[in-house]
């Protein structure tokens, strides 16, 4: 593969990306809005958010469940994916051209990116 | 001047996503990210915590970079050897400064998101010579990363060399450090090194930070996520609003007076920058 398909590859995947984040993030807050219309926000204060909504599993398995804010969430971490699959298939497309030192660098990227899930 | 705070959940997203939807307009009219924009204005006008105002810009400007970044990818004239090169140095930055966030007092976030918004407006002003068709040496250590393309243009391909290497990268550090800590993309900033210090011609330079801001924010935004500092009912209608305005923004901008809407919204980002600074030590004195 070259960079100019690996460059189209890309802005195709990146496109139909942000549109599955940008759906389930409608979907849970339309369903968020018909439960909570009325409820008092409460974004002036903070308080961190709850454990559910911190972390990746946690996120997706009360979003399976039909949890409203969780599947708002879940939109979010696909955003979040996002930049994170487009170093990925770089990397990939570096790869199967040969390409040493890029493969390299775009290794070099993702690690970074998911070591910053951890620290 | 500030609105009273929503009364309830269903007004208070409607005037997010209104508020968002101006941002990214405005943001993509004037060149800047959605970001710098919509953290300011949850703060100033909704009384929004600092800290999920930086969250859900955070998330926003992922949602604008991507998009943009695809339509840029097509064209050609980003360089994705430089992206990804100097992706390496914004993501340490920013993981660096979204662990000196979690650390920092909302009452000196705020006062450091004023100096930024300040030099931004400042950098922004700022007219853009570019470098193309210039005779610059070919820079050894840019030459191994094989760094150096052509820019195609009317008059067939303009190659150009990139030039400071280093000094480009420890810029994106400080970049990356910047994005992380304040939840923005500092595209002003990505563009100043490469502009500047790089040499890199103008175009290219605006199309390769759009496609390193997303990666940049990518890397805050887990400790961002950790920290409980993103509220799914918060950034729902942020990240689509500035998407929305950002998709219109594109499409008024060859209809719109540019100039003058940059003078008169860059002086209004140095005003919003100063009330920051006030803010700051106003809940620092309180």
């Amino acid at each position: 593969m070259n960079e100019d398909r690996l460059r189209l590859l890309l802005a195709r995947i990146m496109l139909w990306g942000v549109y599955l984040a940008a759906i389930v993030m409608i979907a849970g807050g339309v369903i968020f809005l018909l439960h909570h219309a009325g409820d008092k926000p409460g974004d002036h204060k903070f308080t961190g958010e709850p454990g559910d909504l911190r972390h990746p599993v946690a996120i997706i398995n009360a979003a399976l469940q039909g949890n409203d804010d969780c599947l708002i969430q879940a939109g979010v971490l696909l955003l979040l994916f996002n930049p994170l699959v487009r170093v990925a298939i770089a990397a990939t497309g570096y790869a199967a051209a040969r390409d040493r030192l890029y493969t390299c660098i775009a290794a070099i990227v993702l690690a970074v990116l998911a070591i910053s899930y951890f620290v | 001047m500030c609105f009273k705070y929503g009364v309830n959940e269903l007004s208070f997203d409607l005037a997010m996503f209104a508020t968002a939807i101006g941002a990214g307009l405005l943001g993509s009219l004037i060149g800047l990210g959605g970001g710098i924009i919509i953290t300011p204005a949850l703060v100033l006008f909704f009384h929004v915590d600092i800290r999920y105002a930086m969250g859900a810009a955070l998330a926003s400007v992922i949602a604008t970079s991507s998009g943009a970044a695809a339509a840029y990818l097509r064209d050609g004239v980003s360089n994705m050897r430089i992206g990804l090169f100097l992706s390496i140095a914004t993501t340490m930055g920013a993981v660096g400064g979204a662990l000196m966030m979690k650390e920092t007092n909302p009452a000196v976030l705020s006062l450091i998101f004023g100096f930024a918004l300040l030099v931004t407006a400042g950098l922004s002003l700022r007219k853009n010579k570019d470098s193309v068709g210039l005779e610059l040496p070919i820079d050894p250590v840019a030459a191994k990363l094989r760094l150096d393309d052509a820019l195609p243009t009317s008059a067939g391909p303009q190659s150009y060399h990139v030039q400071h290497v280093g000094w480009g990268f420890l810029v994106m550090v400080v970049a990356g450090m910047l994005s992380g800590l304040l939840g923005i993309g500092s595209g002003a900033f990505k563009v100043l090194g490469m502009d500047q210090i790089m040499r890199i011609p103008f175009k290219v330079t605006t199309t390769t930070s759009n496609f390193m801001i997303g990666v940049t924010a990518a890397a805050s935004i887990g400790i961002y996520l950790k920290n409980g500092y993103l509220d799914p009912v918060l950034v729902f209608p942020v990240a689509l609003g500035v998407l929305v305005g950002a998709f219109f923004g594109a499409r008024l901008l060859p209809v719109v007076p540019v100039a003058l809407l940059k003078f008169i919204f860059l002086a209004a980002i140095a005003v919003i920058g100063i009330q920051m600074i006030l803010r700051g030590f106003n809940i620092a004195a309180a």
